[in-house]
């Protein structure tokens, strides 16, 4: 028997959860059903669908902070924040190639809930923070079909444990979110992209290196090998790309800096070029894209990006956060990434044997089963989406 | 305030313990000496003292490890202390646990410029980590105003701020990674020089903790490229609504300034009349504004915030020409509590945080309140983030007066919950705030963090007392309250 449940308020998603708790019976949360891909595949043949919790409550401006139900389709906050000169900061990635030209976001898929379930951020990560960093509150409903609330509707809280962020990159599987509070921060005036073509990988590295090092607070670091420009429309032959955001008189100064710094001739990219580019490097479009190897997202300390790329025989790859985010085709099937420290997701599996992150310790992972339990100790919500046997 | 009753069979464990301790650490790492030991009996919060059984200062991460292990044998409890700092009694001892203070652990173990980080342990200043790296241009940014005293250890336990949050975050938004000792004394690694691991955010629920959920043994912090140049404004207004109006269409013009401070007529006089730095004291109230970056932007930014002020009826605008400028700028802000304290025999300090827009309001309510108390109230906010510091005068020496202050306290957080607002922006709920839990969460939202304090700590043994009003068993609070065919199917659309 499978069934598909699709409550309207939060009493009836608390009976459902209360049957799925009585029953024994897991269930496979969705919102706009656009992430889906992401994670081990749930053993569930019963779906709860959230999207009826769905619409802006509270949206100020001036208080940079947005309010709205956890099945609100994510074009629905990008069109609001969009009138008011503001945006989330951390461009949220989204597997889902096709919307690649959509830059306004006005047909994004997936809902807010999705984007902070899965909580990957994009190119601007390492200046302005993660999806984590502007989550403030959320109300929901457990694994025990309690429904509860954590954080609030300001920025600077301490009031109790921060399950905001526990909740973001849970892959739903500690609560049903319902409501949920993100900071906004205001659209900077002006971007512009430098783009320094030739450069050897090295080169390309130091580049990215030195601007990270700087003063230049640049929004965007990355590299793409030859394959890659080619994919995005740019030059054929390597590209080192700095991004630079803010008014008009700070772009400038900040331009004339950072040639002055990296010693070499640029060209610069803007308007729509630049913005297409961009949303292309944090969906991952500028890889091949039908591909039968899987994606990997790896995150590593900056510094051991070129031990890592010497060491891992890779055809397909590109750099992002300044050396600290490569992502890779798998050279073979059986392939994994082994980043001497650091972490990796695999966006894309073709196996499933194939494990969703790489596993933390023991004791970690030991830790993580027992916080799972504590919202949801029947097991039913989204059962080993994350980390595979839980 | 009550704290959970010594129990007998814990402080019977006395002998034992020490026994047990001088066995497997060194001497230097042990304080049993009862004239010593009340140096520990509190922190930074007035009017609260306890003597813990015995305090150890371990020198290594293994200390750490086996001081908790025996803890665990003897069923002893244990309160963290970094640098005894906190303003709400997050570092209160109890009379039947030892107080595992972390301040001999203050090595900075790494400085890594390639990766932007510096590792430390635990009892390293916040000030500290900034002085490493200040000859090479970089620091650290959360800036707790007790930057000098406090430890990093003790920021990760409370998610410390600081004047510079609005811009560059809490401590939580500036770590990578942590080492903790669990209760049981196992050692784990969380995250690195690296960002956004995967799985869990540990990071996020250890950070803000308060000492609840394990010992911090080495923390990776972010440290920034310090900014070309730093300017600041004061700005003056004859009353708070043209301030706050101010500050929202500051951030509605697009700008986050690095600081953003206002000051009460009642707190900008004690400032000046402390000082002396030609306030303008007819004011109604009192802005600092920072801007921070290349000169190029902030030279452009300060013309438009001063625009800003000049359409919300400033009275008086004045902009720091160099760093010496800027400094006597802030030297008022950063003495606010003394200046305060030399007006009072004491005071209260309050941390809730509201939403900007409600400033006046709140503002207004505390005037009645003030007068409906009898005690004087001196506002100082962090207007950037809506984080609110009152501080309540009163003389403890008179019968009554603590109690009535505190209960002025009391119904200003509830005040800030009311409008929408949290108990604490910055100074953790500690035992200060513990029993206003319940006026922001309900009975079932406190039981489900208290079942992730069991999945860490399952005896209650870490720090108790502090943040939870009540204390459940982790049997009672792993207990369903939904069973196998009570629950009737639930009627809702199929397909």
């Amino acid at each position: 028997m499978s069934s598909y449940m699709k409550p309207a308020n939060l009493s009836q998603l608390q009976d459902c959860l209360a049957w799925a708790v009585s029953s024994e019976t897991p269930v496979s949360l969705i919102g706009g059903n656009s992430r889906a891909s992401l994670g081990h595949t749930v053993p569930a043949s019963h779906t709860l669908d959230m999207s009826h919790f769905s619409g802006i409550e509270l949206y100020q401006p001036e208080e940079l902070v947005l309010t709205a139900g956890a099945g609100t389709p994510m074009s629905e906050i990008y069109s609001a924040l969009h009138e008011q000169g503001q945006y989330l900061p951390f461009t949220p990635f989204h597997p889902d190639r096709t919307l690649e030209a959509d830059i306004s976001g006005t047909q994004a898929a997936g809902t807010l809930g999705g984007m902070i379930a899965t909580g990957i951020a994009g190119a601007r990560r390492p200046h302005t923070g993660s999806v984590r960093d502007y989550i403030l509150g959320v109300e929901g409903v457990t694994g025990r079909a309690a429904p509860f609330k954590a954080g609030g509707r300001v920025v600077k809280n301490v009031t109790g444990y921060d399950l905001p962020k526990l909740m973001t990159g849970s892959f739903g599987t500690l609560a049903a979110l319902t409501r949920i509070t993100i900071k906004v921060l205001p659209k900077p005036t002006l971007s512009r992209t430098l783009m320094f073509a030739g450069l050897d990988q090295q080169a390309g590295i130091d580049a990215l290196h030195q601007a990270s090092l700087s003063n230049c607070e640049p929004t965007g670091l990355t590299y793409l090998p030859t394959d890659c420009a080619a994919r995005a429309g740019l030059e054929d032959s390597n590209v080192a790309l700095i991004r630079l955001e803010g008014t008009e008189a700070s772009v400038q100064d900040r331009t004339e800096a950072l040639i002055r710094l990296i010693g070499k001739s640029c060209e610069v990219l803007t308007g729509e070029t630049e913005e297409t580019l961009w949303h292309q490097i944090t969906s991952a479009s500028v890889l091949p894209a039908a591909s039968q190897q899987s994606l990997w997202r790896i995150t590593l300390p900056p510094s051991e990006v070129t031990d890592f790329l010497n060491t891992s025989s890779l055809q397909h790859y590109y750099i992002c956060w300044g050396g600290g985010l490569i992502w890779a085709l798998a050279p073979d099937e059986n392939w994994r990434p082994q980043p001497r420290s650091g972490t990796a997701m695999a966006i894309r599996r073709t196996r499933d044997e194939i494990p969703f992150i790489l596993p933390p310790s023991a004791g970690i992972k030991a830790l993580a089963k027992r916080l799972k339990e504590s919202f949801d100790p029947t097991g039913i919500l989204n059962p080993g989406k994350l980390y595979g046997d839980f | 305030m009550l704290m959970p009753k010594p129990e007998k069979d814990v402080l019977d464990q006395y002998p034992l313990l020490i026994a047990r301790l001088q066995e497997s650490l060194p001497a230097e790492s042990l304080v049993l000496d009862q004239d010593a030991l009340a140096a520990f009996d509190s922190d930074a919060l007035a009017g609260y003292h306890q003597k813990p059984m015995l305090v150890v200062l371990p020198g290594s991460t293994e200390e750490v490890a086996v001081t908790l292990k025996i803890c665990r044998d003897l069923n002893i409890k244990i309160v963290p202390r970094g640098g005894g700092t906190s303003l709400s009694g997050g570092a209160l001892p109890l009379a039947d646990g030892i107080v595992l203070g972390l301040s001999r652990l203050n090595k900075v173990k790494d400085i890594d410029y390639a990766n932007r980080c510096v590792v430390v342990e635990p009892g390293v200043t916040n000030q500290r980590i900034t002085d490493v790296v200040a000859g090479n241009g970089f620091y650290y940014a959360p800036d707790p105003s007790s930057q000098i005293a406090c430890t990093i250890g003790g920021n990760i336990a409370e998610n410390s701020g600081g004047v510079h949050c609005l811009k560059y975050g809490l401590t939580t938004n500036n770590i990578l990674g942590l080492e903790l000792v669990t209760i049981d004394g196992d050692i784990l690694q969380f995250g690195g020089k690296f960002m956004d691991d995967t799985g869990y955010d540990f990071l996020g629920l250890l950070t803000g903790s308060e000492g609840l959920l394990g010992i911090i043994t080495e923390v990776t912090v972010r440290i920034l490229k310090k900014p070309e140049v730093a300017k600041a404004m004061l700005v003056a207004f004859s009353c708070v609504e043209d301030g706050g109006r101010f500050v929202g269409d500051v951030i509605g013009a697009g700008i986050i300034p690095a600081g953003m401070e206002m000051m009460d007529s009642f707190a900008l006089t004690a400032v000046d009349n402390y000082c002396q730095l030609g306030y303008p004291k007819d004011a109604g109230a009192m802005l600092i504004v920072e801007l921070d970056g290349r000169r190029a932007e902030v030279d452009d930014l300060i013309q438009t915030v001063e625009a800003i002020a000049n359409t919300n009826n400033a009275t008086n605008i004045r902009i720091s020409r160099d760093d010496q400028e800027r400094e006597t700028i802030w030297r008022g802000r950063k003495a606010a509590f003394p200046a305060v304290g030399s007006l009072s025999q004491d005071y209260l300090c309050m941390d809730g945080t509201i939403p900007r827009h409600t400033l006046p309001d709140v503002l207004n309510a505390m005037k009645e309140m003030s007068k409906k108390y009898g005690l004087d109230v001196a506002n100082v906010f962090h207007a950037g983030d809506g984080n609110l510091h009152p501080l309540i005068m009163y003389n403890a020496s008179i019968a009554g007066e603590q109690a009535k202050a505190e209960a002025f306290g009391a119904d200003i957080l509830k005040l800030c919950v009311e409008v929408g607002g949290v108990l604490t922006g910055e100074h953790g709920v500690g035992v200060e705030k513990r029993d206003l839990m319940e006026t922001m969460f309900t009975d079932e939202d406190l039981k489900q963090q208290q079942r992730i304090k069991c999945a860490f700590d399952p005896n209650h043994r870490l720090n108790p007392g502090k943040v939870f009003p009540t204390l459940h068993r982790c049997a009672e609070l792993g207990h369903m309250h939904v069973h196998k065919g009570s629950v009737k199917f639930p009627d809702l659309p199929r397909f």
